[in-house]
């Protein structure tokens, strides 16, 4: 059974801006996708696109066998059976934690015992069930974040749409709340799409991640995957940071690995199997590559002491490259010599 | 920002049925009460047959008095708009800049003229400066009997415009000072220039828009009062447009509206000008740009704070204490002309008109009714409107919220013959005729003061994150249900100030309802303009002193609840 199924969905701004081209993405049934992307790629559109709070120009937007976009076809966001997380958290100031939680089943007409149980579990779900007569105004931001979450469990809904939620939340908060939200996605096995332009937070909860620039998606990969095997120069450059150079491909695909050339040497990296020969990019990660009296000669353009480690900022045949030693290693010299130890060809 | 260009696409969630009932109500809305009267008013002035016809325009422009009265209004209104220019910049300057104190008080007391009724205002000088003032004569200073007032004509018609609309210009002034980034002028004083080179050379020149922004509306508003040239016009044969349309009319009744349509289309084409004024500053400047709480750092006056200070409390002594004493003097002495003292005082003329005169007991009424009415009106249609308009991206009420501004805008004498020609004969359909009922000053009130409860509440939904409407929409809830659950409490105390400013400009109003009015459907204004034409002056002075007394009483009211209320939507605080 599908979570959400998105065909081919466009969405264009009055000045010709195209902030979802031509996208199509399918989110399994209790999967926690999450949507990573610089400011201004698209994925907050995107999700206010599943949310239906944007109307696609083109394309169909499914949430589970239902069209609800699309084919002239549109279903406002009230009739979707979405929970939805604001970054600002948007719990309404006038209502108690109680009523917060319960909003959705009193605009559904939901009374009674039904209401109270439904609202009880939500509120024991998310450990707030002390607090439902307060404000949330009384309570913390990760409380908030919590109450938020309720809200959206009371209604069982399809699928749960999370807009950057842990943005507005200091670095220490984030971490625990970042544990709090694989927890709940593993205790409820909800439906989860989760935006954000955080990679380590996308990397560190998602099931699978896509990766959207300019409106584009570029890369829908478990998160392993989208590190190790970037699909293209941009994935690899955005995520992990990773250096793309030029390179030679000299042979065949044998067992995953391929015979290389890259800054004047030749070595074996892994490459996707059909990978032919010739001129190629290669995403060298800084762990991929060491210092070695064998390597390459490399200039150091900047160093940052990081404790246990340094990273180095380097020049190297004309291209820049990072690595990071082991802190007292080498000297202030501003030459050394480099190898590669692994490597991944993006695929063309 | 992603969000940011997300929500610059425009509406493009669906709107659910309910959604498009309430937009449609308030099309239905403001097309009945703004755009058909101003309509009617257009074509009976320039096409009265259908076609365009400038006949009506050429016998009305060829009298000599409708020029005469065109000079005139010419004249007061720009000589009132310069006297308002120099009295609301320097006051929004020394109360913006320096370290004058009791700033709030002072706000209060320098916006008391623009929350009085004109014509109050206007009999209140008539008191104060007169032969008859029962101050003068109580301090011994008072003109000779007999000799005519001082105040009748033009001097004190552009005095009195002048200090009536000064708050505007204020207003419009300290809004520019308070969005002036402060760090020009800091550079300024960096680099050696004294306070007053920094007015001078920096402060004035950038304030040069929110002037001109001022003036228009003070021009505007000159343009279009009716109480003061009234007052101090209609005894000494001084007539402006406004005064002429409101003597044709009322002489000659209804058979005179093309005519008088014809004079009010000049009245609309100066008022054009002064809008355009306006527009110069940034489009408009709502209360979302204009109340940045961090203001351009005050100025110590050092030694000079205690003489400034003085002479603002002398001003304001001068221009609104000592009318309104004038006003309550008259209001307590048994003739006019007494001399108020321990032993002449009396109460009778507040009995009087609170329980004997019928005339101003029905008006009590009316008025109550027509402004509690029209301000409960309002602010129901506000809340949606602003929220269709702002959270729903809805173009249709984008527009009919800038609509709204027209019947305000435009000279309340243009609406009400508006009006008139709307709705002389029955509705059509329905066949309920509202000419000669009380029930067309309520219709006039609706369309001139909509946006007056709009402002606010868009000021207070700028406030408010569109995310919290998003929210309930994502939980499952309809348009109506929202508006019910989330945008009529959330806004609720922007929406009572607006309640209460819509209620107090009714409820002092004069220029609409003495053209709407009929007999036995006064209005407090229309009563006390009657009172003072047949010489009864201590009856109108008591009745002006309790509009006052219920002006100030509303005042503090909404002042108390300020701290619940976006900063700004109340003029009179500081």
């Amino acid at each position: 059974m599908a979570g959400v199924i998105l065909d081919r969905v466009t969405r264009r701004f009055d000045d010709a801006h195209v902030a979802v081209d031509d996208v199509s993405l399918e989110l399994r049934h209790g999967e926690l996708l999450a949507v990573l992307g610089r400011s201004g790629s698209g994925k907050t559109t995107l999700l206010r696109l599943i949310a239906g709070f944007e109307r696609p120009d083109a394309g169909e937007i499914k949430i589970g066998t239902e069209s609800v976009a699309g084919n002239g076809r549109f279903v406002p966001p009230e009739k979707r059976r979405i929970g939805m997380v604001f970054q600002s958290y948007a719990l309404w100031p006038h209502m108690d934690v109680r009523r917060n939680v319960g909003y959705p089943l009193e605009a559904r007409g939901i009374k009674g015992a039904d209401y109270s149980g439904r609202v009880d579990k939500a509120l024991a779900a998310v450990g707030l069930s002390e607090f439902g007569a307060r404000k949330p105004q009384a309570l913390s931001g990760g409380q908030r974040q919590r109450v938020a979450l309720a809200r959206c469990l009371v209604m069982d809904p399809a699928v749960v749409l999370l807009d950057e939620p842990l943005a507005s939340l200091d670095v220490d908060l984030r971490a625990s709340l970042r544990q709090e939200f694989v927890a709940f996605h593993g205790s409820t096995g909800a439906t989860m799409l989760y935006v954000t332009h955080d990679q380590a937070e996308a990397l560190a909860i998602a099931d699978r991640v896509a990766v959207l620039d300019h409106g584009r998606l570029l890369q829908v990969a478990p998160p392993a995957t989208l590190y190790r095997e970037p699909a293209s120069a941009a994935v690899a450059a955005f995520v992990g940071g990773g250096a793309v150079v030029p390179a030679e491909v000299l042979g065949p695909v044998t067992a995953g690995q391929v015979p290389v050339k890259l800054l004047g040497l030749t070595r074996m990296l892994r490459a996707a199997p059909g990978q032919r020969p010739g001129p190629a990019e290669a995403c060298l990660r800084s762990e991929d590559l060491f210092v070695s009296g064998d390597g390459v000669a490399a200039f150091v353009t900047q160093r940052a002491y990081q404790g246990a480690t340094v990273a180095l900022d380097l020049a190297c045949a004309g291209q820049r490259l990072r690595t990071s030693v082991p802190a007292g290693t080498i000297a202030d010299g501003e030459e050394l010599r480099i190898d590669i130890r692994d490597g991944w060809v993006i695929p063309r | 920002m992603a969000i940011a260009g997300a929500r610059a696409g425009g509406d493009s969630s669906g709107a659910d049925g309910g959604e498009r009932i309430v937009l449609i109500l308030l099309v239905v809305f403001a097309c009945l009460v703004a755009v058909l009267p101003v309509a009617r008013l257009l074509m009976a002035g320039l096409a009265p047959g259908g076609d365009l016809d400038l006949s009506v325009m050429n016998e009305a422009w060829s009298r000599a008095a409708t020029q005469r009265a065109l000079g005139r209004t010419l004249l007061t209104a720009l000589g009132g708009t310069a006297t308002s220019l120099v009295l609301g910049t320097g006051v929004a300057l020394l109360v913006t800049l320096t370290d004058v104190r009791a700033k709030a008080l002072l706000v209060f007391a320098f916006m008391l003229p623009l929350m009085i009724a004109p014509q109050v205002t206007a009999l209140a000088w008539i008191q104060a400066f007169g032969p008859g003032s029962a101050l003068l004569r109580f301090l011994g200073i008072a003109p000779a009997p007999g000799t005519p007032h001082p105040l009748y004509g033009a001097g004190g018609i552009i005095l009195l415009l002048g200090l009536h609309h000064a708050p505007l210009v204020f207003l419009a002034v300290r809004a520019g000072l308070r969005s002036l980034p402060r760090e020009l002028v800091e550079a300024a004083s960096a680099a050696g220039a004294s306070p007053l080179r920094v007015v001078r050379t920096v402060v004035l020149p950038l304030l040069a828009p929110a002037l001109t922004a001022g003036a228009g509306l003070a021009f505007v508003s000159s343009i279009g009062n009716f109480g003061i040239p009234a007052f101090l016009g209609i005894p000494a044969g001084y007539t402006v447009l406004v005064t002429l349309i409101y003597q044709r009319l009322s002489g000659f009744g209804p058979r005179v509206l093309p005519e008088v349509a014809a004079i009010a289309i000049a009245l609309v084409a100066l008022a054009a000008i002064g809008l355009l004024f306006q527009l110069r500053r940034m489009r408009r400047d709502d209360a979302r740009t204009t109340t940045l709480s961090a203001t351009v750092s005050s100025w110590p006056l050092a030694r000079w704070r205690l003489p400034v200070e003085i002479a603002l409390w002398a001003m304001l002594a001068l221009i609104v204490l000592m009318p309104l004493l004038a006003l309550i003097a008259t209001s307590l002495v048994p003739a006019h002309g007494v001399k108020l003292t321990t032993a002449t005082a009396t109460l009778s003329h507040y009995l009087y008109v609170l329980f004997d005169h019928g005339a101003t007991r029905r008006a009590f009424a009316n008025s109550l009714l027509l402004a509690g009415t029209a301000a409960l009106i309002l602010m129901a249609v506000a809340v949606p409107l602003a929220v269709l308009a702002d959270w729903r991206r809805s173009r249709i009420a984008q527009w009919l919220s800038v609509l709204a501004e027209l019947p305000y805008a435009l000279p309340g004498v243009v609406l009400a013959i508006g009006i008139i020609l709307a709705f002389l004969r029955p509705v059509p359909i329905i066949g309920i005729g509202l000419y000669n009922t009380v029930w067309i000053i309520l219709v006039a009130y609706l369309a001139r003061f909509l946006t007056l409860a709009w402002r606010p509440v868009a000021a207070g939904m700028a406030q408010v994150d569109r995310g919290l409407d998003e929210a309930a929409q994502a939980s499952g809830a309809g348009f109506v249900f929202r508006l019910r659950t989330i945008a009529y409490p959330m806004l609720a105390p922007a929406m009572a100030a607006g309640g209460i400013i819509v209620f107090l400009t009714a409820f002092n109003e004069l220029t609409v309802s003495a053209l709407l009015w009929s007999s036995g459907r006064e209005t407090l204004g229309v009563v006390v303009f009657g009172l003072e034409q047949a010489g009864e002056s201590t009856a109108a002075a008591a009745v002006a002193v309790l509009t006052v007394a219920a002006t100030l009483g509303l005042m503090l009211i909404g002042s108390f609840f300020s701290n619940r209320l976006p900063p700004g939507v109340l003029p009179w605080r500081a």
